[in-house]
């Protein structure tokens, strides 16, 4: 289905607590998982159910899919630069300055519905916020708790020992 | 809340970490990370740049991941290295590496240092009282070769142990760099046994040498090794072939040979510092039989003299290529017939010390390419002697480029005045980006104006280089970005002076609501 046979044409997307969005096919297209299913299933009255996805995730992620409905859609052989490119564009930085709970919740939703650029700037988005950091301050950050033993933690260090900064 | 994102995802987001000193502050968080971590780190530990000590520690870790025969053998010898000693690792180590590097040199320090370290240590808990006698002991003091000769024995013992160890997941290895150096025979040894398929999943091999190391090892034995590689490994994608000295040229062009012909889906060839004919030609006569060859980079090459034959191999490879690399060669111009066939070109990168040396290959390569090329970058440090005969060569440049480059998405080049951006405008429609150093000699104030209003509609970043001061005003840098404000998404001004980072352009800049980058 092409994006001009598609516009104006629309797609009623259904939130895991039951609320509904009726999205132009282009935007809802920017998902792979949604572009599939509306390629194979034709044009349908019928809600695409969300199971993954609450209604504030959706409506967040849509806002993203709106914003890039023009963009080239992501090839394999961008794959190799992902891990070059740690830039992230200004709108792009303003729409992931939320909550770290929505901000996983996004990054989530992103693997789900299968949208690589939104995946791939949520996860630059966490690295940035690794960057710099020591264990105890990024265990701070995420609220994660250290289950090491010291002895454990006394092991791991001495065998990567190469790869302190010092 | 780490457990909210999947062990994919934290690796996801973990490849976008580069320092490593990030990863290593990753790998201390708790025990996931740590398993996800320990992967990303142990991949390529032999890529990183580090003193001989870390390289020590790493090689010390691998040391404590040998099986208990490896020790046994180590230790009948009379090895007893300290890390044996410890526990048992945390990690299988060995088996997360992807990218192996065999460097002799660092092997060498690293190891001998190990055996000294453990001697050292053996002597202060006096585990040493049961030397054999005490005529050997005086000897062997007396007699530094001796000891020399006893402590290489040694290494060459953990080296091939260690070597061992590390080959045992070589299925698991995508990139293989080796120097030539006594650790391949051990490889050679692997790669020959007829039962098993030692490094059959390399994507990546890269042939480096050094005259001093090439000295002290056999010839053959680089012939053996690749051409043992060339059995195992089919589906290597990249080669690069860095500094072959004169008298491996023959048994490495050879072998090379037939490894580029094991192949069956190789894109990319990168030939550095081969600098004259013959080290290169029995590698390029060789290449035209590569059908899926799409990307080959130059480097320190000089083409005068290059063969019928290897031109010939040249004009079939041009039809094909995608992606071109040339740095610091001598004599292109004579490959203008084979570069008159880049028809499908998409990428050209040119790097030369000074401009207009390969005007001609140049042109060509512009004009056979014009309906392919999107990405160009041509690099030079110092114009021409000749004030007019450059200033004539520059035009040309960027007339063809103006003329012929229309499909442009991406340029980058030195020196240009404003006359050349009119060219650039007027010709590059579909330019996205576009990097220039900007001809202080130009009178800027009085172009920005129009050059702002005309700028293509498609460009996007704009990055523009100085030498020492900014060579234009801050109203005309306003009006400039007045015209172009709509269409333009970010400007990025590189100084070699902070200069830039006067108030007043900051203030236009800040006021102009496009997105700027000052770099000094």
């Amino acid at each position: 289905m092409t994006s001009e046979s598609s516009e104006g044409k629309k797609v009623t997307l259904k939130s895991c607590d039951d609320v509904e969005f009726k999205v132009e096919i282009p935007v809802a297209s920017r998902s792979i998982l949604l572009k599939n299913m509306i390629e194979d299933v034709g044009e349908t009255d019928q809600s695409i159910p969300l199971p993954n996805v609450n209604e504030k995730v959706l409506k967040k992620v849509l806002e993203w899919c709106q914003h890039h409905v023009n963009d080239p859609q992501p090839t394999n052989d961008d794959d190799d630069s992902r891990r070059r490119n740690t830039e992230i564009d200004d709108w792009d930085q303003r729409f992931l300055n939320v909550e770290q709970d929505m901000l996983f919740e996004i990054i989530l939703a992103a693997n789900y519905l299968d949208i690589k650029p939104l995946l791939d700037i949520g996860c630059k988005t966490v690295a940035n916020m690794i960057k710099g950091k020591s264990p105890e301050e990024i265990r701070n950050t995420f609220n994660i708790v250290n289950d090491f033993t010291p002895e454990e933690e006394e092991q791991i260090r001495k065998e990567n020992e190469w790869a302190e900064d010092r | 809340m780490e457990s909210q994102l999947s062990t994919e995802t934290w690796t996801q987001i973990f490849n976008y970490l580069e320092s490593r000193a990030d990863l290593h502050s990753c790998l201390l968080v708790n025990r996931l990370w740590c398993r996800i971590m320990v992967k990303i780190l142990w991949e390529h530990p032999f890529s990183y740049n580090m003193s001989h000590e870390k390289f020590k520690s790493i090689l010390k870790t691998y040391l404590t991941c040998l099986n208990e025969r490896s020790i046994e053998r180590l230790e009948e010898s009379g090895i007893k290295l300290i890390m044996f000693n410890n526990k048992k690792p945390m990690f299988a180590y060995n088996e997360f590496l992807r990218d192996l590097v065999i460097d002799s040199i660092r092997f060498d320090i690293c190891i001998y240092n190990l055996i000294n370290e453990s001697k050292e240590e053996q002597k202060i808990k006096k585990i040493n009282k049961k030397r054999r006698n005490f005529q050997e002991k005086s000897e062997d003091l007396k007699d530094i070769r001796k000891i020399q000769q006893k402590y290489s024995k040694e290494g060459d013992l953990i080296l091939e142990e260690l070597i061992k160890l590390i080959c045992s997941k070589s299925n698991k290895i995508r990139s293989l760099s080796v120097s030539p150096c006594n650790m391949m025979d051990y490889m050679i040894t692997l790669l020959k046994d007829e039962n098993n398929y030692y490094f059959n999943n390399i994507k990546s091999f890269t042939i480096n040498s050094t005259s001093k190391v090439y000295n002290s090892y056999e010839l053959i034995k680089v012939y053996e090794l690749i051409f043992a590689l060339s059995r195992v490994s089919k589906n290597i994608t990249h080669i690069r072939v860095n500094n072959a000295c004169q008298s491996y040229q023959s048994e490495l062009g050879d072998s090379l040979g037939i490894l580029l012909n094991s192949q069956t889906n190789l894109r990319s060839l990168d030939l550095e510092y081969l600098t004259e004919p013959v080290y290169y030609e029995p590698i390029i006569s060789k290449s035209n039989i590569i059908s899926t060859l799409s990307d080959i980079s130059f480097k320190n090459i000089n083409f005068g003299n290059i063969s019928q034959k290897s031109m010939n191999s040249l004009i079939k490879l041009s039809q094909n290529l995608k992606i071109l690399k040339v740095a610091s060669c001598l004599n292109c111009s004579l490959l203008c017939d084979a570069m008159k066939q880049c028809s499908n070109l998409v990428e050209f990168t040119y790097e030369t010390c000074q401009f207009g040396e390969d005007l001609d290959f140049l042109l060509t390569i512009l004009k056979s390419s014009s309906s392919s090329l999107r990405y160009l970058d041509i690099f030079w440090i110092r114009d021409g002697s000749n004030d007019n005969e450059s200033l004539l060569k520059r035009l040309k440049l960027i007339n063809c480029i103006s003329e012929h480059c229309t499909k442009l998405t991406y340029l980058k080049l030195r020196r240009l005045n404003s006359e050349d951006l009119f060219s650039i405008w007027y010709g590059c429609k579909q330019l996205e980006v576009l990097s220039f150093f900007c001809n202080e000699h130009s009178d800027w104030d009085d172009s920005l104006e129009d050059l702002g209003r005309l700028l293509p509609c498609t460009l996007k970043v704009l990055k523009i280089g100085h030498w020492i001061e900014m060579p234009f005003s801050a109203m005309a840098l306003e009006s400039f970005l007045k015209g172009c404000k709509e269409s333009l998404k970010k400007l990025e001004i590189y100084s070699f002076k902070k200069l830039c980072k006067h108030s007043e352009y900051v203030s236009v800049l800040e006021n102009s609501g496009v997105y700027y980058e000052l770099i000094s």
